[in-house]
């Protein structure tokens, strides 16, 4: 039988979209088409033996702008990742509140040397600690998990990336 | 961290006006205020003379932008320099966010995104920008990575920085020598960008920092026009890309077509505006001899002379300033100030007790595109928000992304984007309301983060506020009003997309931090169809107001008219069933039976096809009425939907205001009724009792009763004393409680509680 849709059903796909936009879709998805596209490019041109080999200068130019997009695209996910933690944050904080007051409608309940909700808050002052534990999981059948951890995953790669070679283009511009 | 606000003014003051009250609101106090003047004609230095001792007036000897920021940029003693267009209003956390990049110390240079304030125009004029060597650039609008390596024959791609929204290091300025005075209006932004990269500093606009630019004219532009000196453009490309070229490592030929491009790109273009009747002959002849001309005065320009650039000496001096304090702009009054429009310039002449609240209402129509109850009602809210001082955003459905400036508030339009929620396709209802109220809290992030939008005001209708509820962003007041509930049940119309859209409604209301009911009815409604607790502790009703005409221009019922002279009843609202239509069609013919001078004035869209009335007899209500009564049709005139002019006109002549709603969670149109002096029926439903006073202000009949509803309208028509008597009651009663003031002043109570309750919380 069909179980009928309810308000929680909608909630929940409301807090999961929550999530899902940490990184935005379409400036992502564009982004790394775009990078792809002009990296192959980059290569065949490159490459080709049917033209003539090109400068050192030429090559340094190119893979400069080739990096300049990629910093753009690891900065806006850096920053999109930011304006997460601090949605995962709220949400986390109005689940610990609820939590709270379950257990004091509970008292008779023996606790746990240490409880649910302290966990949550200790998991809650450290953000990134907080998204890997993955407090909420996704409702997604099979691919929600890996979703989520694929997201982690470029997410450090965006933050190690972001501070390593911002540092360093601006000398590569200058050629 | 101290900055340097720079604006660079000619000729410009009412807009100036507008920037200089904006920056009181600035959420960063530490900067000093620096307007340079060129050679004005207007009334600018009496504009600036009111902030005398709060601002430094520099003279620039000539109109040249280039010139006169390094004028400013000399002055300067904060440690960022930031400029903005005189035709420009920084959104209210502009310094503070600029101050929390420049925390980074390799950052040298950054800028952010530029909104046009313009009903017409795209929303985001500007928001990273790129641009080459070769004097190519791009303002990425949509997506920052849109245009991202173009293929092109230059070397060098750096993000750019729009002028109305840049912010340098001081010292990093100084030291490549600031502007180059050649670009005396455009190209001055990208130049810099690429002599500062070139020189090894950090460039790196940004997505936020917002400014709200609404474009004025000048002596090198008419604004929103083709009419520009284009030959300004020519020579600065080429000069630019001449210099730039050369200095990136560009190949004389490719710099050389570049340029040649360029100028024959425009001289076509000249014939493209003549065709398109943007340009008249004149101006295309002028604009094709002056383009080479200018073109060529460009490349002679680079090849030959030196840039004049800031001297190093003069410059290692202007660093040295670093040590003297500055003189901050704002002052103990500032913070007290009320909200300003952008567009012209205009705030109430008050001064706060408290500093203004900032505010984000919710609405899914909204004036002047649309005048539906919940929007109107918005409307009124925010220009009486606006004229007690305080700032509001105004979030709406449109058709497409757009914002403006209207009626006090900074207005939004969303339009219509299904590309979430994927599941809940098949039903259409509840999909474009999940979209658009995820597109809602999105855009909320935006205000949140760039103006410092405390509170988010939302209709419980169509749950625009559910996300943003749901997210924790901010708090959310909930305004109670008709139920789609109530509706599905009075329409019979109860499928699965209603029944979830409830239970949604019930879910926004549980989440809210303050509920809003508009009258005592509605809280009681709530409580059945929602299960809303008696006591609520965040309650409170705050009826709606509107705001009233001139005594001139209202119209009681004059005692000397003729006992047979016409007699014009009036109905306004859509036709359809929970409206009452049914029942005035019923009374029409026994009023007109029993006083023949009677005529009937409808005014409103027809919903037959919403409300089953089309499929049940396959007519539109004015069709079905037409047939019913042929007889009739000259005493019955259908108006259809009306302009808000054309509908004050409606309220103004008509005698009598009928309309028999089965219910009405508040009845704006009996208020509008009201404001003109106009007697009023309506139905003991819902709200309106609390409305019309019954035998003071109007007559009230039970629901769905013609009968009653003919005997109301002979009885009044029997009586003119009483017609003028009810009219004048009405009257009084809305100046004593039903104005948008009023409706504001409470709002304001409750938006404050919100507010300091969502402080204490730490929300």
């Amino acid at each position: 039988m069909t179980r009928l849709l309810s308000a929680t059903d909608v909630l929940d796909d409301i807090e999961f979209e929550l999530l899902q936009g940490s990184v935005s879709r379409d400036d992502l998805g564009a982004g790394i088409q775009v990078a792809r596209q002009f990296h192959n490019k980059l290569r065949g041109e490159l490459l080709d033996p049917r033209q003539k080999s090109a400068s050192l200068r030429d090559v340094i130019s190119r893979q400069a702008q080739l990096n300049d997009m990629l910093l753009l695209l690891l900065q806006q996910t850096a920053a999109e990742l930011a304006a997460t933690q601090l949605q995962l944050l709220a949400l986390g904080k109005a689940s610990v509140g609820s939590l709270d007051a379950l257990q004091a409608a509970q008292p008779a309940v023996s606790a746990p040397a240490t409880s649910l909700t302290d966990d949550m808050k200790r998991a809650l002052d450290h953000p990134i600690v907080y998204v890997e534990l993955d407090a909420r999981p996704s409702r997604i059948p099979l691919i929600g998990p890996l979703i989520t951890r694929l997201r982690i995953a470029l997410h450090r790669i965006a933050l190690h990336y972001v501070r390593l070679c911002a540092g360093k283009q601006n000398p590569l511009n200058a050629v | 961290m101290a900055f340097s606000v720079i604006v660079n003014t000619t000729d410009r003051a009412g807009p100036l006006r507008a920037l200089l009250r904006g920056l009181e609101g600035q959420s960063y106090p530490h900067f000093e205020l620096i307007v340079v003047v060129g050679p004005t004609r207007d009334n600018t230095l009496e504009v600036l003379a009111e902030y005398a001792g709060r601002l430094r007036v520099l003279r620039c000897p000539a109109a040249n932008l280039g010139l006169s920021r390094n004028i400013g940029l000399l002055a300067a003693r904060g440690d960022i320099v930031a400029y903005v267009d005189d035709d420009a209003v920084p959104s209210r956390r502009w310094l503070e966010q600029l101050a929390g990049l420049f925390l980074d110390r390799r950052l040298d240079a950054t800028g952010g995104r530029v909104y046009a304030v313009d009903p017409l125009r795209a929303i985001t004029q500007h928001l990273i920008g790129v641009a080459s060597s070769l004097a190519e650039q791009h303002d990425v609008r949509e997506s920052p990575l849109e245009w991202m390596i173009p293929s092109t024959e230059a070397r060098l791609w750096v993000g750019r920085m729009m002028g109305t929204n840049m912010a340098f290091r001081r010292r990093a300025l100084l030291e490549v020598g600031g502007f180059d005075p050649l670009f005396q209006w455009v190209y001055d932004d990208t130049d810099i960008a690429v002599r500062l990269a070139n020189a090894g500093k950090v460039v790196q606009p940004v997505k936020e920092c917002v400014v709200y630019h609404i474009p004025a004219s000048n002596r090198n532009r008419i604004a929103h026009t083709y009419n520009v000196k284009w030959w300004i453009h020519a020579r600065s490309v080429v000069y630019y890309a001449i210099r730039n070229g050369r200095a990136s490592g560009d190949t004389g030929g490719a710099i050389l077509r570049r340029c040649l491009r360029y100028v024959h790109g425009q001289w076509l273009w000249a014939g493209q505006l003549r065709r398109g009747k943007q340009l008249d002959a004149a101006q295309a002849a002028r604009m094709r001899v002056m383009v080479p001309w200018y073109g060529l005065r460009g490349a002679v320009r680079a090849l030959l002379r030196p840039r004049s650039l800031i001297e190093p000496g003069e410059a290692r001096r202007a660093a040295d300033m670093s040590t003297f304090p500055i003189h901050p702009f704002q002052n103990t009054d500032s913070p007290r100030q009320p909200s300003v429009d952008p567009v012209q310039g205009h705030r109430p002449e008050i001064l706060m007790s408290e500093p203004p609240v900032r505010v984000a209402l919710l609405t899914t129509h909204y004036p002047p595109e649309q005048t539906e109850g919940i929007g109107r009602k918005n409307n009124l809210l925010a220009r009486g928000l606006f004229a007690l001082g305080h700032g509001v955003h105004v979030i709406a459905r449109g058709e497409t992304d757009k914002l403006s400036f209207y009626d006090g508030a900074y207005t939004h339009r969303l339009a219509m984007r299904l590309d979430r929620y994927d599941s809940y396709r098949r039903l259409p209802r509840l999909h474009y309301a999940l979209n658009h109220s995820h597109r809602v809290f999105e855009t909320l992030r935006r205000i949140k983060l760039n103006d410092g939008v405390q509170v988010v005001d939302s209709p419980v209708w169509q749950v625009d506020g559910l996300v943003t509820a749901v997210s924790g962003l901010l708090p959310v007041i909930a305004h109670l009003q008709t139920a789609t509930r109530q509706i599905a049940d009075l329409q019979r119309d109860v499928d699965e997309d209603a029944r979830l859209m409830g239970e949604l409604e019930q879910a926004l209301i549980e989440r809210a931090s303050f509920l809003v009911p508009n009258t005592l009815a509605t809280v009681e409604t709530a409580q059945r169809v929602y299960g809303l607790q008696p006591d609520h502790p965040n309650l409170r009703v705050v009826p709606h107001g509107i705001e009233p005409v001139p005594d001139s221009a209202t119209r009681p019922y004059p005692l000397d008219r003729a006992a047979d002279a016409p007699v014009t009843i009036l109905y306004v609202g859509r036709l359809e069933k929970r409206k009452g239509i049914a029942d005035l069609f019923a009374a029409i013919p026994k009023v007109i039976a029993a006083a023949p001078q009677a005529r009937f004035v409808i005014a409103g869209a027809d919903n037959s096809l919403n409300d089953g009335f089309l499929a049940r007899t396959s007519r539109t209500y004015p069709d079905w009425f037409a047939e019913r009564h042929p007889g009739l049709l000259d005493r019955v005139a259908f108006k259809g939907q009306v302009s808000d002019a054309e509908l004050a006109m409606l309220y103004q002549s008509c005698d009598l205001f009928v309309a028999p709603s089965l219910y009405e969670s508040f009845g704006l149109i009996y208020l509008e009724a009201m404001n003109f002096a106009k007697p009023v029926i309506g139905c003991r439903a819902g709200g309106i009792p609390e409305v019309i006073d019954d035998g003071i202000s109007g007559s009230l009949v039970d629901p769905a009763s013609p009968g009653q509803l003919v005997q109301a309208i002979l009885s009044l028509l029997r009586t003119p004393a009483r017609l003028r008597e009810f009219g004048l009651a009405g009257r009084a009663r809305l100046l004593e409680r039903f104005t948008h003031i009023q409706m504001a002043r409470a709002m304001v109570e409750v938006y404050r509680r919100v507010i300091s309750q969502s402080s204490a919380s730490g929300a």
